[in-house]
């Protein structure tokens, strides 16, 4: 598409400062065979998958709470908030713990990968057709080894709103 | 009341005070150096207010008396009739030393005599004439030396006494300030040291080894001990502070010549000590101002068709993650009317302020705000209700006013679920684990089959000791899928939780099993759970599995309102 494509330096090794501001890091995992990053300082923990329990009057991708270290924390099965078909649960299953303040969730994905630094200039627009992801969840794309990162824009993966899951929701289902 | 609850209740009273008061000492000395500062004066005179209620309720009537008149002179002080200087810095920390000398007395006689003439009639005159008079004596206590014998004896004894008294003052703490998130670290480390001893306790019977076996057994006993003696650090029954309100009641209420009745319930209930500790003084205030403003004298209320006795009610309980105390009166009422003039008489609100009920309320928090025109020992210096309010806030509460003119007023403070300790049960339904609150069952029966009735709607009732109750299926409630009404497994079987809750139809929940009973501590929700109906909050069960607690009333009043809406429906077709 750009120029940009050509050439590309690989922005896995060092976090280089260029003129345009300094790289992002960000944690990159997969899900269903696409790859996707968020922000690593939104990253608190990344824990195995661990024993959920699963809470009534919610929907279906919110997989339940789990405690860790005495805390009680909400899980979300971003596989189905995706809209993707379930998974096998594999040793590579993971939980992102991420730091939204006020709140704080944990995210279900299929392995996490790893940590790469995105530069201002290797951080394009998201494209026009997208894979299964919606567009307004993604703030950008990154290339590394010719794959496709997408760069979610998490707050909005999440619909911090909508996961107050509201009285009047099944209120008005009768 | 009974002897020991007395003397604790003294001592209790007697440990806050000595804290107060050298509190008290180092703010003396900051106004010293910022004499402009109306916070600090604030403060002063809060203190004096709360010491003087505090111990007239405990009988310490000496100490009253001084704490009523050095309060008057902070008063003017605070109204900015004295101007703050040298002579009357000394004259408070004198007052200052009187009263931890007092306190001292009275710790090992609750009956000693505290009394200090010269002071006091020292404080009375720099009252009346606006500026100090020091009266000119070194007698130390009037009451014993007989005259003769006075001078260089009686200079050295005062001397004397006062170290004295002052090492015996730093000997004799015993107890210490902690730091309270070190508290928190050492709760947290605890509750996974429980865990992992389980998991450990479990493991031993694998290895075949007697002395592993001893001591992991040991291991386990201590570590139980270790848990609640943690546990108990922070949390403290209400009980103590509502028994201090009994007194107060019945102090109050004799000097206002009112029948009162204070009824209690849910003192078990636990918080946070230091939430207890700040919940003290709002709660006397509350207390006092329902005996004084709120309810009526015998003879009026006798001719409003009242009972001549009045009540007030002292609850406790917990209420969707949080803990609910509430102070209710059968009293006037507030007159939203009376308090709207009032408070456009003190510039609170302009006069085209367009303000509701509840707002007009909630101005009575405001400093100074009194709708008495005399002043009592009890209120009237409009200074409680704001020390109220503060002390809430302090706890991150809130706290709100209902009232019916004529029929009563009620106060609930609202305070946040930090740490809570309840009893509870563990149940187990279609292999989920839950935890209810023991509170909220009655009873817990395993139905015969006679017991069971069905209605012509299919609906299940259970025949209890000649009463029907309504039998609801745990999966109803939660809104679960059931694999289809021929797999639900027969009443009979499983177990039920009889479920009564005043002022409403008791019911009966059934359960698969009854897996144990344990104390938990709830953990709150993330906001994202907020308003999940019927699920107050989560507990981290044994085996580290979080579980969720699950609020039985509110899953049935859900389950009603939602039933009447779909009847609603039908009757409109």
């Amino acid at each position: 598409m750009s120029g940009q494509e050509m050439g590309l330096p690989d922005p896995m090794t060092t976090t280089t400062q260029n003129e345009t501001g300094e790289a992002e890091r960000y944690l990159v995992f997969s899900l269903n065979g696409e790859e996707y990053a968020v922000p690593l300082l939104k990253v608190k923990e990344v824990i195995a998958l661990t024993d959920i329990t699963p809470v009534p009057y919610t929907p279906p991708y919110f997989k339940g709470i789990m405690n860790l270290r005495g805390q009680v924390f909400s899980v979300i099965d971003l596989r189905l908030k995706f809209k993707m078909s379930k998974a096998e649960v594999t040793s590579e299953t993971a939980i992102i713990i991420l730091d939204l303040s006020p709140l704080s969730l944990g995210v279900v994905v299929d392995s996490v990968d790893s940590v790469l630094a995105v530069e201002a200039k290797d951080f394009d627009p998201p494209p026009e057709i997208e894979g299964q992801v919606q567009m307004d969840y993604l703030m950008g794309v990154t290339k590394k080894d010719k794959k496709l990162i997408l760069l979610l824009n998490i707050e909005r993966t999440l619909g911090v709103e909508d996961l107050k899951i509201i009285k009047n929701q099944q209120m008005n289902n009768v | 009341m009974n002897e020991d609850i007395e003397q604790e209740l003294k001592n209790g009273f007697l440990e806050e005070a000595k804290e107060l008061l050298s509190n008290s000492e180092s703010c003396f000395l900051n106004l010293e150096k910022a004499k402009d500062d109306p916070s600090i004066i604030e403060h002063l005179f809060r203190l004096a207010h709360n010491l003087k209620g505090s111990s007239a309720a405990m009988g310490f009537n000496d100490l009253k008396e001084f704490t009523h008149t050095l309060e008057s002179l902070l008063l003017k002080i605070k109204k900015k009739e004295f101007s703050i200087n040298n002579e009357i810095i000394n004259l408070l920390l004198r007052c200052n030393d009187h009263l931890q000398l007092s306190i001292e007395k009275l710790k090992d006689d609750h009956k000693a005599e505290c009394k200090n003439w010269i002071l006091l009639q020292e404080l009375e005159l720099t009252i009346k004439e606006g500026h100090t008079s020091i009266i000119q004596t070194d007698v130390v206590d009037k009451s014993s030396e007989p005259p003769d014998e006075i001078d260089f004896h009686q200079l050295n004894l005062k001397g004397h006494i006062q170290d004295e008294n002052k090492k015996s003052m730093v000997a004799r703490d015993e107890s210490i300030r902690v730091n309270l998130s070190k508290i928190d670290q050492l709760l947290n480390n605890v509750g996974e040291l429980v865990i992992m001893q389980s998991v450990l306790a479990q493991q031993k019977q694998q290895i075949p080894s007697p002395l592993l076996q001893k001591t992991v057994g040991q291991m386990t006993k201590i570590v139980k001990e270790v848990q609640e003696i943690s546990m108990g650090l922070r949390m403290v029954p209400l009980k103590g502070i509502f028994q201090k309100m009994q007194r107060i009641a019945r102090d109050t209420s004799q000097s206002l010549n009112k029948k009162i009745e204070l009824i209690l319930s849910g003192e078990e209930t636990e918080l946070d000590k230091t939430v207890i500790e700040k919940l003290g003084d709002p709660l006397v205030h509350l207390i006092r101002n329902a005996i004084d403003h709120g309810i009526e004298s015998p003879e009026d209320r006798v001719q409003l068709g009242k009972s001549s006795v009045g009540h007030i009610y002292l609850q406790a309980y917990h209420k969707g993650g949080q803990i609910v105390i509430k102070v209710q009166d059968d009293g006037k009422g507030l007159d939203a009317e009376k308090l709207k003039h009032k408070a456009i008489e003190m510039n609170l609100i302009s006069h085209d302020t367009t303000i509701d009920e509840k707002g007009i309320f909630q101005l009575i928090f405001a400093s100074g705000f009194s709708t008495k025109s005399s002043l009592s020992d009890i209120s009237g210096r409009g200074v409680g209700m704001d020390v109220v309010r503060t002390n809430i806030n302090e706890i991150q509460g809130e706290i709100d006013i209902e009232s019916r003119l004529g029929e009563g007023t009620s106060f609930s403070i609202f305070i946040p679920l930090t740490l809570a300790i309840i009893d509870a049960m563990v149940i187990s339904h279609n292999n989920d684990r839950f935890v209810i609150p023991i509170s909220q069952v009655n009873e817990a029966i395993r139905p015969e089959k006679e017991w069971i009735f069905y209605t012509k709607e299919s609906e299940e009732i259970l025949c209890l000791r000649n009463e029907t109750l309504p039998v609801l299926r745990l999966e109803k409630l939660l809104k679960k899928k059931m694999g289809g009404l021929q797999t639900l497994t027969p009443p009979w079987t499983c177990l039920a939780l009889i479920v009564r809750e005043a002022g409403q139809k008791p019911f009966a929940i059934l359960v698969d099993e009854i897996l144990w009973q344990q104390q938990v501590v709830i953990k709150k929700l993330g906001s994202e759970l907020q308003h999940l109906p019927g699920v107050s909050g989560a507990a981290i069960l044994g085996d580290g599995k979080a579980s969720l607690i699950l609020d039985i009333f509110e899953l049935n009043q859900d389950r009603l309102k939602e039933l009447k809406k779909y009847q609603q429906y039908h009757t409109k077709q």
